[in-house]
């Protein structure tokens, strides 16, 4: 896969193999778009029906190999050219070059990582989503309350009832993060710029 | 304990959610598109460009494709009968392609500069069959020729010449080479053209190899004889000769072992032509030519070649020459090799046509008759075909078709095909013209078609606003005809309303239906049909009357070409081509200005600046003025306002001015020219006195090019004495002694910034810098300086005064990988290519985002009201760098109405996508370290590198090919930009960077809303007399 090549730098001829996701997949089968590119497009090299990738003339030194194929995402991989004996590694985008795990076999194998998705899945209309929504939900449980409440009401003790009212006092402690919207509301509605509105919600009572 | 404090939780807990809800929208910052989107608020045009050379399929039916190489690098293959593209493959930008054969319903493509390349293209998918690229042989830089192929009859293999010097023969099969035979080094010989033919002696099968050897004045020719089998070198001919050029030479006949090779070429007073293998010369003086044929008595200038562009084995060529008083006709002859003798014979004078002739010739269907075509201008209206039967020796058809001038101008390539069809020969005519177009004239109607390739070369576009269709019934009335100018009274106005509204109510039934039908309220969006960039007998199609909608995302895009012509597009519509204007003879178009939004009855106007010669040679600006909704020219009753003006001098920068002219409501330009002279544009006294006043505070740049290495700033000067205005350079930044200018960016032409800061976690506010008058300037040293690689440096520069604010190095940068930038507000993004420090530091694209502040303090602020780039006030730069996963060629940003939206950096790929990455990734305040609790308040992201998501790319898995630049431009709703990627192919899309906030998803849907309401009245009604039940009962008890 590298052969020695005579020229003014020394170079060398740097080929490999573009596979798809599957053993069954066939070589022909990836985009006539696909290319790969040593150093960002310094060098470029289409990619053949069975698959394989040829730079004939690459000079020493050592480069960052992509695949830009429209279907897959494939792994960026390191490559050190030397006339004699190359080598690739695998690499990860900001990482340093320092480590040589992830050595690769020649001739260069790519396999794709994974497929490339574009989009976004998109909900359709179900009547199930319909009742999952938050809002729905919400709706629904104080329906139910509605109905439910004056018959638990009327079930309940006075005593602990009272007890009730002293914790939903606790409750209502001013909360200065949320800014309380009901409050905002009502004081909008009726022009009453004087209490607070729990305040006034007891006083009514 | 009552309800009403139930609902004060409640709404406690409703807020909540509502948080959640609003977190969970800010911090998804990955915008994708969903499935149903695609194709429905984008378009893409497939462009290759401009055909130059062509191969057709052999077949007696007639091809069902044609394969063109062009001259943006693209070798593509196209429906005969619709025009539509099959597949391209889109070369390298340093890989021309020098010659294309179809080879067995495959096409042969050489190719390359730095590496030369011979693949064989799969004629259905495009894919490479195989690929034969000698290793470290490229061109020889300069050399106009040095490239040639042959196809051998025997074995059908090829023999491919390269360099000039190396001729391999290659297997077609299998691309494997079978013998190399290379020139001696250090030869004088140059090698032009290799063929296969008859040999000499007892040598059957010879391949003959042809070059030209250098002499003191002129250059002789060389016949170099080869065994066709091994490659060995037999005999080389050396032919007494004097050749100027090998434009002047025609290789012809061989291809086979049993056919004579001939070389034809023209030599100071005479036609000679070579039998290969011999060294017999047969000769015709041009002294004869020039008698014998009527066409060349008005002869001017030199006879010339003419390439038929035959395949091997035909021996008919043609000499041709410039005649007429005013050189603008052509005259030619058709010659023919006599096989045995060698002579040369004359067969028929072609006559003199008037403009270019561009000439080809195909072989009937079947037999080896040659038929020739000649394409020619008619007159101002009309092209014209001429095909000539050289069996029957006649012209068999005369063909005009209309090709108006002012639209095409001349040929500039043709092919033809001829297949049969029951009895008859059916023509198929393939061509070119100068505009850049590409067409198919077919004997059809139905087959001929027209692709509008002036589009693959796009230099810049411009954005024009739609009128609203309620300015456009001022004009028209309501029915869509054009309104007679007649007064009408007000009552008559109502009456007429009235009844076009009583007409109108016929539509209903259909809008309610269509609105009640379920099957469209539950499916969402249409289907969208794909658009063909093919325009089929475009020349006769009327386009409506444009208007715009009701949030402003349909545009009249007006891209200006390479080729001098000028194509406006519906941004709606798929792109649809609505006018376009062609400037020949050699308008190099510099810029296209939007002078006058769409008004209250008064059409937008365009201003189109180009440069051009004159006879002398000498620069001439000139500018026109369109109607941007037709494109005609824009004609106003001022004598000082024509539609088209010149002047006298090369154009250096058209400035737009705040300056209205008060007629015509046009924005003034000042344009200034290569004597350093200011014009106002219009150069009506008005806008010169306004321009004049504002003067003083007019700072610029001028003519600072890539490549320069000095950064020059100007200020227009009006001297009292005399009426004119001048520039007067004012500053210049000279850079150190190895730096060019890589890159320049300015801010964007729109641009409203929305929020003066950026607010912190602790709700402090670092303030914005806000200097409109800075721009970025990248320069590159090949010169390392630290490092071993080059370098470059970034000066953010003040240009009203020339100081430099800011300014970074980058050590060992690649200078073979583009430098990116772009800026906004106080925001400026670049990216290059990093080779790293040492051998061991990881390479890759860097992309690097400043921000720029007041103060490096926050809720400090210059004291100062107004911003003046006198004071001396410096910006605090944020900097930081992100290993970025794509190779770049083209950056934008995306622009919105009010500014309020987040910004998207948008980039142009090499894998031919367009990405929008949301400024929160490129923010240079990303916290390296763990998130403090303000950093998490601010929402910031951890520090990472970019992501390499595909759903960041706007346009999918659409093949973008070729972006050179991203435009953008706002619409009127303020969450949705219009984004146009160009260069080779258009893609435009609309990109909404903080989501639709402002209109209702297309998620939201109608129907659950109306479902909602018809079960709330089904309720209604099953619950009311329920509920006057109890109340009733309540009355009993």
């Amino acid at each position: 896969m590298l052969s020695l090549a005579a020229s003014v730098v020394r170079a060398a001829q740097l080929s490999g193999i573009v596979v798809g996701p599957t053993e069954h997949f066939q070589p022909r089968d990836l985009s006539p778009r696909t290319r790969v590119i040593l150093s960002g497009g310094e060098h470029t090299a289409m990619v053949m029906k069975d698959g394989r990738f040829t730079f004939p003339n690459v000079p020493e030194g050592s480069y960052l190999l992509q695949v830009e194929s429209p279907q897959y995402l494939y792994p960026t991989i390191k490559v050190h050219v030397t006339e004699k004996e190359s080598r690739a590694y695998m690499v990860s985008l900001g990482a340093d070059w320092s480590n040589n795990d992830n050595s690769l076999q020649f001739p260069l194998t790519l396999a794709p990582r994974a497929a490339a998705s574009y989009f976004i899945p998109r909900e359709g209309f179900k009547l199930s989503h319909l009742f999952a929504n938050p809002m729905m939900l919400m709706m629904g449980f104080s329906v139910l309350m509605l109905f439910l409440m004056p018959k638990l009401m009327a079930n309940m003790d006075p005593e602990a009832m009272q007890e009730m009212q002293g914790m939903q006092d606790a409750a209502q402690m001013p909360n200065f993060e949320m800014p309380d919207i009901a409050a905002t509301l009502a004081k909008f509605s009726t022009g009453n710029s004087g209490s607070s509105s729990p305040a006034s919600a007891k006083k009514k009572q | 304990m009552t309800p009403s404090s139930y609902r004060g939780r409640h709404v406690v807990s409703w807020g909540l959610i509502l948080w959640v809800f609003v977190l969970a929208l800010v911090i998804t910052p990955i915008f994708a598109l969903d499935e149903t989107q695609a194709g429905v608020i984008d378009w893409h045009h497939r462009w290759i460009g401009t055909p130059h050379l062509s191969a057709i399929p052999r077949t007696t039916r007639g091809s069902n494709t044609f394969f063109a190489a062009t001259e943006k690098n693209v070798v593509a293959a196209i429906k005969a009968k619709t025009g539509e593209l099959v597949w391209r493959q889109v070369l390298r930008d340093d890989e021309p392609v020098h010659e294309i054969r179809s080879i067995s319903g495959h096409v042969l493509a050489l190719t390359g500069t730095k590496e030369f390349h011979a693949r064989l293209l799969d004629g259905k998918s495009g894919q490479v069959i195989w690929d034969f690229s000698p290793a470290g042989e490229g061109i020889v830089p300069g050399l106009a020729f040095g490239q040639a192929v042959t196809v051998t009859s025997e074995d059908s293999n090829l023999v491919i010449l390269n360099q000039g010097t190396h001729v391999r023969k290659v297997s077609a099969k299998a691309g494997t080479e079978l013998w190399h035979w290379k020139a001696e080094e250090g030869s004088a010989t140059t090698f032009f053209s290799v063929l296969e033919a008859k040999g000499f002696d007892d040598h059957g099968d010879i391949t003959y190899v042809l070059g030209l050897q250098r002499n003191v004045a002129a250059f002789t020719l060389e016949a170099v004889a080869l065994d066709s089998a091994t490659g060995s070198l037999i005999k080389t001919f050396n032919i007494k000769s004097n050749i100027d050029s090998f434009e002047d030479i025609l290789t012809l006949g061989g291809g086979s072992v049993v056919k004579n090779g001939y070389v034809a070429w023209l030599e100071q007073d005479f036609l000679k032509v070579l039998t290969l293998g011999t060294n017999r010369v047969t000769q015709l003086s041009v002294k004869t030519i020039l008698s014998e044929v009527s066409s060349f008595e008005e002869l001017v200038g030199k006879l010339e070649t003419v390439n038929l562009g035959l395949a091997e084995g035909n021996t008919k060529f043609i000499i041709g020459g410039t005649v007429g008083e005013y050189h603008d006709a052509k005259g030619s002859v058709l010659f023919d090799i006599d096989g045995d003798s060698g002579e040369i014979e004359m067969i028929s004078d072609f006559g003199v046509r008037t403009g270019f002739s561009s000439y080809t010739a195909a072989t009937k269907p079947g037999t080896s008759e040659v038929v020739i075509l000649r394409a020619f201008r008619e007159d101002e209206e009309h092209g014209a075909f001429e095909l000539y039967d050289v069996s029957e020796n006649k012209i068999i058809l005369h063909q005009i078709l209309p090709l108006p001038f002012d639209t095409y101008s001349h040929f500039s390539f043709v092919a033809l095909e001829l297949y049969s069809k029951g009895q008859g020969t059916q023509h198929r005519f393939y061509f070119s013209t100068l505009d850049g177009s590409f067409h198919a004239y077919s004997d059809v109607e139905s087959e001929r078609w027209q692709r509008e390739e002036a589009l693959a070369s796009v230099k810049d576009v411009e954005f024009v606003d739609l009128p609203e269709r309620k300015l456009w019934t001022q004009d028209v009335d309501e029915a869509g005809h054009t309104k007679a100018a007649k007064n009408l009274t007000i009552v008559e106005r109502y009456v007429e309303r009235l009844r076009n509204h009583i007409i109108q109510l016929k539509d209903l039934p259909a809008f309610i239906i269509s609105y009640a039908n379920p099957s469209s309220l539950f499916t969402k969006s249409p289907i969208a049909a794909p658009y063909s960039e093919v325009q089929i007998n475009s020349l006769n199609k009327t386009i409506p009357p444009l208007y715009r909608d009701q949030f402003g995302l349909r545009k009249i895009l007006v891209f200006s070409t390479e080729k001098g012509k000028v194509v406006a597009v519906d941004s709606g519509n798929k792109g649809q081509i609505v006018w376009s204007r062609y400037f020949p003879w050699g308008h190099d178009i510099k810029n296209i200005i939007l002078i006058r939004h769409a008004n209250v009855r008064l059409p937008p106007v365009i201003a189109i600046i180009a440069d051009t010669s004159d006879g002398g040679g000498n620069k001439v600006m000139r500018t026109y003025r369109l109607n941007a909704l037709t494109g005609k020219d824009f004609e106003s009753d001022n004598f000082h306002f024509p539609a088209a003006a010149w002047i006298p001098a090369g154009y250096l920068s058209a400035l737009k001015l705040p300056i209205e002219d008060p007629e015509q409501k046009t924005q003034v330009l000042a344009l200034v020219d290569e004597r350093m002279h200011i014009t106002t544009y219009p150069g009506i006294e008005a806008a010169q006195e306004a321009f004049k006043a504002l003067s003083d505070d007019f700072y610029f740049m001028l003519n600072n090019n890539i490549g320069d290495k000095v950064l020059k700033g100007y200020k227009a000067i009006v001297s009292s004495d005399m009426d004119r205005m001048d520039v007067e350079p004012i500053w210049s930044i000279p850079f150190p002694a190895g730096e060019e200018i890589a890159v320049l960016a300015e801010r964007p032409s729109y641009e409203v910034m929305a929020s003066l800061g950026r607010v912190l976690g602790d709700r402090g506010v670092l303030y914005k810098y806000q200097n409109p008058n800075y721009a970025t300037v990248i320069t590159v040293n090949k010169k390392p300086k630290h490092g071993t690689a080059p370098y470059l440096t970034v000066y953010l520069v003040d240009i009203a005064k020339g100081s430099i604010l800011y300014q970074v190095t980058h050590d060992n940068v690649g200078l073979n990988q583009p430098i990116l930038a772009t800026q906004y507000e106080n925001n400026v993004v670049y990216t290059f290519w990093s080779e790293g420090e040492t051998s061991t530091s990881a390479k890759g694209y860097q992309a690097v985002a400043l921000e720029l502040y007041e103060s490096q303090f926050r809720n400090q602020r210059t004291k100062s009201d107004i911003f003046s780039s006198f004071a001396s006030e410096r910006p605090h730069v944020i900097a930081q760098s992100f290993p970025f996963p794509h190779s770049a060629t083209a950056i934008g940003v995306t622009s919105t109405k009010a500014g309020i939206s987040a910004k998207d950096i948008l980039f142009g790929l090499s894998r031919q996508s367009v990405m929008a990455l949301n400024k929160r990734f490129l923010d240079p305040r990303r916290p390296t370290s763990a998130l403090t609790a303000a950093e998490k308040e601010e929402m910031l992201i951890p520090y990472s590198a970019l992501p390499d998501d595909p759903r960041l790319f706007l346009s999918y898995d659409l093949e973008i090919a070729g972006i050179k630049k991203i435009a953008t431009s706002p619409t009127l709703l303020e969450s949705t930009t219009i984004v146009v990627a160009y260069g080779q192919d258009v893609f435009v899309t609309r990109h909404a960077p903080s989501k639709t906030f402002d209109i209702l998803n297309e998620d939201f849907s109608k129907s659950q809303l109306m479902l909602t309401i018809v079960v709330l009245a089904g309720v209604l009604f099953v619950t009311a007399p329920m509920m006057r039940n109890k109340i009733l009962k309540e009355q009993w008890y």
